[in-house]
């Protein structure tokens, strides 16, 4: 597990390269031009997508706490 | 001097009412006059409406002319006024929205939810009035004041503040008005959130009677009796803090708040910061919130086409919480052979446990044995959580959609 561990850390710079360069070539772009894309759209499309989206991420997150009491209930009962 | 110059100077506050500025001031008397007579003889939300309704009549006292800058304020307004301190010091940084929180926190008890987690979609399906308000309020606002016209960024920000409102939560409103940097908006748009959720059992029974049948109204439900494990009660404030805040970062100050107060009354080893967080820290900040709040009642800020706008749509975004609750559990009942009472939708606004109330209220008087409070209840509380996770959901995309400049 040590020899696993120790393979893990020499490789994690590594990774860290490659993700900072993806960041930097790929995702800040993309986030650049759809953050712009989004500016540009018309009042009241914005304000759809806010409700869309706004009552989608409520439902998500309600439904991970409903998740959640769940997981607790069946940890309380030993199962 | 003039002996007529020293009589004016005296007296310069009675010749100041019978100006036109002062015919406001008379105007936002009445006004405050009125709030503090729902709050002591109808004793609608007393807590909050004379706090209120007292810190009107102080923001609107003739003003007194500052001898360095020649600005003319309410004393208890001016640089150094007791309000201005206060309203700096609580509302500017957000910072009693949060204290209140944690009081609310210590209040509420998650048992109901933990036990039926069902409930806890009502809590999603009441945010529904905000978001209907927002799209609504993008249409009304540039129209029924066209100062704003062409100005996106204010027609999306006051939308925003608008639609919480219907959440009957005053300091996710207060928090979400603040961050869009709405003061000239904050009176009229905090006085509609406190006044609504004060006015719950007046706004809510005609909505619901109107959305259900009798035999809708008479349904009864089960109820399991046996208390949530303590680990759970424990966990529970943990969990959906880190949930919450990972998905919904900007929520996090308010459900952060509100589950430390939780955690500190269920963890078991605090009783006396819990009743200290749910009495003394409560009762003080309430009472520097509302004199706070009605200090911003301002005539020249209040008196406007704005303030009314903002109530109708403040109300218009009420009602919808309370019908989306409503229409949804209807939803569900297409498909569950067990129904669930429509009305337990509806106290999934976040007006807790005065919504919870009314609802037990509404059943009792169709049937005397009908007993939902406690499914109330846990709709009640979730919607207190769905309330905070819309208001973060509203910052953050309408952030978005302003090139993250908020």
């Amino acid at each position: 597990m040590f020899k696993w561990f120790a393979a893990l850390t020499e490789t994690a710079p590594v990774v860290e390269e490659v993700l900072e360069t993806v960041t930097e070539t790929v995702a800040e772009p993309v986030a650049e031009v759809a953050s712009n894309a989004l500016v540009a759209l018309p009042l009241f499309t914005k304000g759809l997508l806010v409700t869309l989206m706004g009552l989608l991420g409520v439902f998500l997150v309600l439904t991970l706490f409903f998740v959640t009491i769940k997981l607790m209930q069946k940890i309380g009962t030993g199962k | 001097m003039d002996f007529v110059a020293i009589l004016k100077e005296l007296f310069s506050g009675v010749l100041y009412l019978a100006t036109g500025a002062g015919l406001k001031t008379l105007a936002m008397f009445a006004i405050a006059g009125i709030l503090i007579y729902l709050a002591i003889r109808k004793d609608y939300e007393p807590a909050l409406l004379l706090p209120i309704g007292f810190g009107a009549i102080l923001a609107n006292l003739p003003p007194v002319i500052d001898a360095v800058t020649g600005v003319g304020a309410a004393s208890a307004l001016g640089e150094h006024g007791f309000l201005t301190v206060l309203f700096n010091a609580g509302i500017a940084n957000e910072l009693f929205p949060i204290l209140i929180f944690i009081g609310v926190g210590a209040m509420i008890d998650f048992s109901p939810l933990l036990k039926d987690p069902s409930m806890i979609f009502f809590g999603a399906a009441a945010q529904f009035g905000i978001f209907a308000t927002f799209l609504v309020s993008l249409v009304l606002i540039p129209i029924v004041l066209p100062a704003t016209a062409g100005d996106e960024s204010l027609i999306l920000r006051l939308a925003s503040a608008i639609g919480i409102i219907g959440a009957a939560d005053g300091p996710t409103t207060l928090y979400v008005a603040n961050h869009f940097d709405l003061k000239d908006y904050m009176a009229p748009i905090s006085v509609a959130a406190y006044s609504y959720m004060s006015l719950v059992p007046v706004i809510q029974p005609p909505v619901i009677k109107a959305l259900t049948t009798k035999k809708e109204r008479m349904i009864r439900m089960d109820y399991n009796e046996q208390r949530a494990s303590r680990l759970a009660l424990i966990l529970f404030p943990i969990i959906v803090t880190a949930v919450a805040g990972i998905i919904v970062p900007m929520s996090a100050p308010l459900v952060g708040s509100l589950m430390f107060g939780n955690l500190i009354r269920e963890c078991g080893v605090l009783e006396r910061l819990s009743k200290t967080a749910q009495n003394e820290l409560a009762n003080l900040v309430t009472i520097l919130l509302g004199i706070t709040i009605g200090g911003t009642m301002v005539a020249e800020n209040f008196l406007r086409l704005d303030t009314l706008l903002i109530m109708a749509l403040g109300l218009f975004a009420f009602v919808f919480d309370t019908a989306g609750g409503v229409l949804f559990a209807k939803f569900l009942n297409l498909f569950r052979k067990t129904k669930i009472n429509p009305m337990v939708g509806a106290s999934g606004i976040s007006a807790f446990p005065m919504s919870a109330r009314v609802i037990q209220k509404i059943a009792k008087e169709e049937d005397p044995y009908n007993f939902i409070l406690m499914q109330s209840i846990s709709a009640n509380v979730s919607g207190q959580l769905g309330s905070i996770v819309a208001g973060g959901m509203v910052i953050t995309l309408v952030s978005m959609m302003l090139g993250g400049i908020w």
